[in-house]
């Protein structure tokens, strides 16, 4: 494309108001119910009062099977008619190269052309925790190779089919349309360094089973590949970069691939650069017993359908964690584990099902060499979150939908797996009601018609029930446009993008931190075209 | 050859077969002639219900085959699907099924309701995240994972549409208004590693 080109470009994408957000978002700290306690031109949002227009970010995600991933872009002063304009593809492209070490410099390396995979994972630029993640498998043409992504900073990372390579990674900031350069020199096959190596059960007794091993860095970042161990040995080779020769220690992870391996998992301070390290045991970590036992709630009634399973440190200091099994309809279960370690016992999960009353419930469980029947396992009452919702004109607002989704966890009790939905829609008086594990949940609330949607962050605490303060849903306004790209060639017989999907997002700082609220999601039709409804007063 | 008859006579014999011939006349103009069959219509008939479709362009992550979850930072998966129904009113599910195994069948690990906005492609989507951290993930055994989305506008035994409406004609004939389920899958191989 010519300067002129890209001039003009740019003034259409800062005219219809896709320019970069310049400033970081004020921090808010007014808490508020509804709109009606905020100033005349604002809206209460989960963050406090804030104005309707501004801090408004909206992702686009055009075609991702065509390589057009999500672009991101600030709007300011959203207007009615919001038309948005795309760039083309971005891309991560370059070349892979591999060191030869033969003399001079035009022969010291050559063209990588085995499959490889890159895999890029990152986030958004503007668009706080809304994760992206790229990843493709190729051959590369030449040694050059290209990996659409969506705009971001991502950790790129090369993985060679060939498990004596080892990975390479680097760090790269991508920006809508833009051809961002990567490329990556492979050492040569001589300046890798090797670490093998055994690994054992106790002494010379092997593990019958199948293992694989990783050496990876003091941030747990790769260093090799992982790779299998040879089932009749016990011996592996791992293959490190070369700056690797030079670190005192590396940590080797031996874990079991497959979850019916009853193997613990394990890591191993080793010192690569002899090459060779002492045998690896696992240690005597006992041999797989039966667990039986029964889930019940706070009444003595069976709980059903629930989730069980142990987890922890066991003989030898590997860490085990058996599979999950589920109850019987008398809310018994049995499972194998491996017997847990003489000084510590082991956690035991038994999660109910959501919609039961029963809670999730952790505790220790010493498991014996002999297998053990436990006695009942008693599950709290999950807490019952309840509250109000109403209509921006003061009446309850009925047939809302409201989803809780976990976002964090509460000390001393784990990150809940499961968003939970509301047992029905909000009834006539506005009401809802959940039942919830403690934790960190964003509640969205969904209305069937035409308002917008809105979300609050609700902390649950293990402790009473909870009634979550009412307040007002806003009213909403109507914002359509179209979905176009401004590479030609790219642009199908219809002057928009179809079926591109469009998320508004309010980029703000809650407690200090930068923090993302949906505050609306759409897709456009067979023409491109897009509407969506946003909070307004 | 002249006729014998007279005038008068002819006359006569005229005016039966005018009359008879305009009976005929209004009775074909009229469609009397063989009586019908009364069909009643006791409503307008029922629309044939279209299938749902999820826009394959948009489902997240794009990538059917995702290697290495729980490897280094890759904790957290999203995983989503837009749907488009060109019957705007239908009411449109998605259940989320984790390693479903037909000889073994347990209900959906989710189930979301899509929004009704009025247009064919619902704004609304059905997200499952799957965080490894998390307590009871239902992905993080180690292994391969099969996690698929199932659309449907209809209710669903098993995971098997029931029909929007079957109607009996009274020659014995069956008119079924189909209800329809379309599926998309990811295959997902989790390794075991720092996330738990």
């Amino acid at each position: 494309m010519s300067r002129m080109g890209l001039t003009l470009l740019a003034l259409a994408v800062a005219g219809s108001g896709c320019a970069y957000l310049p400033d970081s978002p004020e921090e808010s700290t007014l808490v508020c119910r509804n709109d009606a306690e905020c100033a005349e031109d604002e809206v209460c949002f989960l963050d406090g009062c804030g104005n309707p227009g501004q801090h408004i970010v909206v992702e686009v995600t055009p075609n991702p099977k065509r390589g057009l991933h999500a672009q991101d872009f600030p709007v300011e002063n959203l207007r009615p008619q919001q038309n948005l304009e795309l760039f083309g593809p971005a891309t991560l492209q370059g070349r892979v190269r591999r060191q030869t070490l033969l003399p001079g410099p035009e022969n010291s390396s050559t063209a990588y052309s085995s499959p490889l995979s890159v895999r890029a994972s990152g986030e958004s630029l503007l668009i706080p925790g809304v994760v992206r993640r790229h990843e493709a498998h190729l051959v590369p043409d030449n040694g050059g190779f290209q990996l659409s992504v969506g705009s971001g900073s991502y950790t790129v990372t090369l993985l060679a089919d060939d498990p004596q390579v080892p990975p390479a990674s680097e760090l790269r900031v991508v920006e809508p349309g833009k051809a961002v350069p990567l490329d990556f020199l492979l050492p040569a096959p001589t300046a890798i360094t090797r670490l093998t190596g055994k690994v054992v059960r106790v002494g010379s007794a092997l593990v019958e089973a199948d293992l694989e091993v990783q050496a990876l860095d003091d941030t747990l970042r790769p260093l090799s590949q992982r790779v299998p161990v040879v089932r009749g040995t016990g011996d592996f080779l791992l293959a490190l970069p070369p700056s690797s020769a030079k670190l005192e220690h590396v940590l080797v992870q031996v874990t079991a691939p497959r979850a019916e391996l009853l193997v613990p998992q394990k890591a191993f301070t080793v010192d690569p650069r002899p090459g060779v390290t002492a045998p690896l045991e696992l240690g005597d970590y006992g041999e797989p017993v039966a667990v039986q036992g029964r889930v019940v709630n706070r009444d003595g009634q069976p709980v059903a359908s629930a989730s069980v399973y142990l987890q922890g440190k066991v003989g030898g200091g590997g860490q085990f964690r058996s599979r999950t099994v589920t109850t019987d309809m008398e809310g018994r279960f049995e499972l194998l584990s491996l017997p847990s370690h003489p000084d510590t016992p082991l956690t035991l999960y038994a999660v109910p099902p959501p919609g039961t009353s029963a809670g999730i419930t952790l505790q220790p469980t010493a498991i014996p060499r002999g297998g053990v029947t436990l006695r009942d396992i008693v599950c709290p009452d999950k807490v019952i979150a309840s509250g109000t919702l109403m209509r921006p004109e003061g009446l309850p607002a009925a047939g809302v939908r409201v989803e809780a989704e976990p976002v964090g966890e509460v000390t001393g009790w784990p990150l809940p797996a499961q968003g939970t939905q509301a047992e029905a829609a909000t009834d006539e008086d506005g009401r809802y009601r959940l039942r919830l594990d403690p934790g960190e949940y964003r509640f969205d609330f969904i209305p069937a018609e035409n308002l917008p949607r809105v979300s609050r962050f609700v902390t649950v605490l293990p402790s009473s029930d909870l009634e979550v303060a009412p307040f007002t849903l806003s009213k909403g306004r109507r914002i359509s446009g179209l979905v176009t790209i401004s590479d030609p060639e790219l642009a199908g017989p219809t002057p928009g993008i179809p079926y591109a999907s469009i998320r508004f997002f309010r980029v703000v700082n809650v407690e200090g931190k930068p923090s993302a609220v949906l505050l609306a999601q759409t897709v456009a039709d067979s023409a491109g075209s897009y509407t969506a409804s946003l909070p307004t007063r | 050859m002249k006729s014998s008859r007279s005038p008068l006579a002819k006359g006569l014999l005229a005016l039966p077969l005018r009359w008879l011939g305009l009976a005929w006349a209004v009775g074909v103009a009229g469609g009397c002639l063989v009586p019908q069959d009364d069909t009643l219509l006791e409503g307008i008939p029922e629309r044939r219900n279209r299938p749902p479709r999820i826009v394959e362009n948009q489902v997240q992550p794009p990538e059917p085959i995702i290697e290495d979850f729980g490897a280094g930072d890759l904790c957290e998966l999203d995983f989503s699907v837009i749907v488009e129904d060109p019957d705007v009113d239908d009411l449109l599910t998605v259940r989320w099924y984790l390693d479903y195994d037909t000889q073994n069948p347990t209900g959906a690990y989710r189930e979301f309701q899509l929004a009704n906005n009025g247009q064919p492609q619902r704004g609304d989507r059905a997200t499952l995240r799957i965080n490894l951290r998390a307590a009871n993930s239902p992905l993080s055994a180690p292994g391969p994972h099969l996690v698929e989305a199932v659309v449907a506008d209809t209710r669903l035994v098993g995971r098997e549409p029931v029909p929007i409406s079957t109607i009996v004609l009274d020659g014995g004939g069956v008119i079924v208004n189909p209800g329809y389920m379309v599926t998309h899958a990811w295959f997902v191989t989790t390794v075991s590693g720092e996330c738990q």
